[in-house]
């Protein structure tokens, strides 16, 4: 068997084991895997969804609709920042715009620039709070993001620190509140937004952050 | 002038804006459906169906049908499933021709798993193969036993059966 054949084999038997399957390349046999999990659904009995996992998902969703009120009161500016693209998409339901439309609405690049929210992830210490006194501006890389930390109009802020254009990594510069692309004369400052210059760019996405213990912990991407 | 189409249906009433309960309530088990049919195991399931409805219900108003209600979970749903199948393997979200894919062939039954479009027409010992591996779960052993057939020739011909399925009829909707 070759390596394609192994990979495959693993992740049909990850379905039929009912496992989630590992991390592993398609290639060429991205249509095999997607049919193999229609075909794994058809399995009598499985698709439907078991009493406990509703249940547990009403009470998140219970609790995070008890947390929408205290949101509301943080910052005027972040908020702004995270209810900017999701507006748009309640307008269109709204609307009766269609799911293709829809679909757009959500894969459009401006909604993309909101805050960064991995499918499976986790709080990792980046910085310890004197690492981000106002004025500092702290460097990370974690979970396969690059990002900056620091205060900003008293809060802690994370933002990607990777390139809007070509994906340069950007250079923080804590002096001027900024950080600048060495690949081009661009920069962008700690909202996000790029600053006026040669070329027109999508914000920076927000990174989430907390703190936790004394230390500024960031949400990345994890897999298992 | 008498009505000629149903009325949509309102979720919530105008005095409970955010009963986002009944939402869930009513929606959960055909989303998890669909979601189950991408994905083909539990656990994933569970996590796109959750992540679907924590990032979409926030965002519903509560006045909108229930048709509605449907088609935006649905397109979180297949927002969220793109971006695991490309995390995962690199690869983008499929759909099959429509002849092949029940689930965008029979509106009124969107919501059931039903493979014989993809099965049908494949030659019987591939059709067999796949049957006893995926809808009956047997082992590589059981498998090769319930054919005749040796547990290394099994192992082969179910790689072949599945990669002759997914021939044709697949095309691109995540880009």
């Amino acid at each position: 068997m070759s390596k394609a054949d192994r990979r495959l084999a693993r992740f049909m038997q990850a379905l039929i084991s009912n496992r989630r399957p590992k991390r592993s390349p398609a290639d060429d046999d991205s249509a095999a895997m997607q049919i193999a999990a229609r075909l794994r659904a058809a399995n009598p009995g499985g698709s439907t969804p078991s009493a406990a996992f509703v249940d547990k998902l009403a009470r998140q969703l219970r609790e995070a609709s008890d947390r929408e009120p205290a949101r509301a009161e943080e910052g005027i500016h972040r908020r702004r920042f995270l209810v900017g693209g999701l507006a748009t998409v309640a307008a269109s339901v709204a609307a009766g715009v269609g799911v293709e439309r829809l679909h757009e609405v959500l894969t459009e690049p401006a909604s993309g620039s909101g805050p960064i929210q991995p499918y499976v992830s986790a709080w990792v210490a980046v910085a310890t709070l004197a690492e981000v006194t106002p004025g500092k501006i702290k460097q990370f890389s974690a979970g396969g993001l690059q990002g900056v930390v620091f205060t900003l109009e008293g809060e802690i802020r994370g933002l990607s620190a990777v390139c809007t254009h070509q994906g340069c990594t950007l250079v923080p510069e804590a002096a001027k509140g900024r950080l600048v692309c060495p690949c081009h004369p661009m920069s962008f400052n700690l909202t996000g937004a790029a600053n006026p210059g040669d070329y027109r760019l999508n914000p920076l996405p927000a990174v989430q952050t907390r703190v936790n213990a004394g230390n500024v912990e960031v949400l990345v991407p994890v897999w298992a | 002038m008498p009505e000629l189409s149903p009325p949509l249906r309102v979720v919530g009433a105008p005095d409970r804006p955010n009963d986002w309960e009944s939402v869930y309530q009513e929606h959960v088990a055909p989303l998890y459906r669909y979601v189950y049919s991408r994905t083909g195991n539990t656990p994933d399931a569970e996590d796109v169906t959750s992540t679907t409805f924590l990032r979409a219900l926030p965002r519903l108003r509560s006045d909108v049908s229930a048709a509605e209600i449907r088609a935006y979970l649905r397109t979180t749903a297949r927002s969220v499933l793109a971006d695991v199948w490309r995390q995962r393997h690199g690869t983008v979200l499929m759909e099959f021709d429509e002849q092949r894919d029940a689930v965008q062939a029979a509106p009124d039954r969107q919501d059931e798993v039903d493979v014989s479009p993809i099965l049908d027409g494949l030659p019987a010992n591939y059709r067999s193969v796949l049957e006893f591996r995926f809808l009956r779960g047997y082992s590589i052993r059981e498998t090769a036993a319930a054919m005749g057939v040796s547990v290394a020739n099994a192992k082969v011909l179910q790689l072949r059966a599945l990669r002759r399925a997914a021939a044709g009829g697949a095309r691109d909707v995540e880009g």
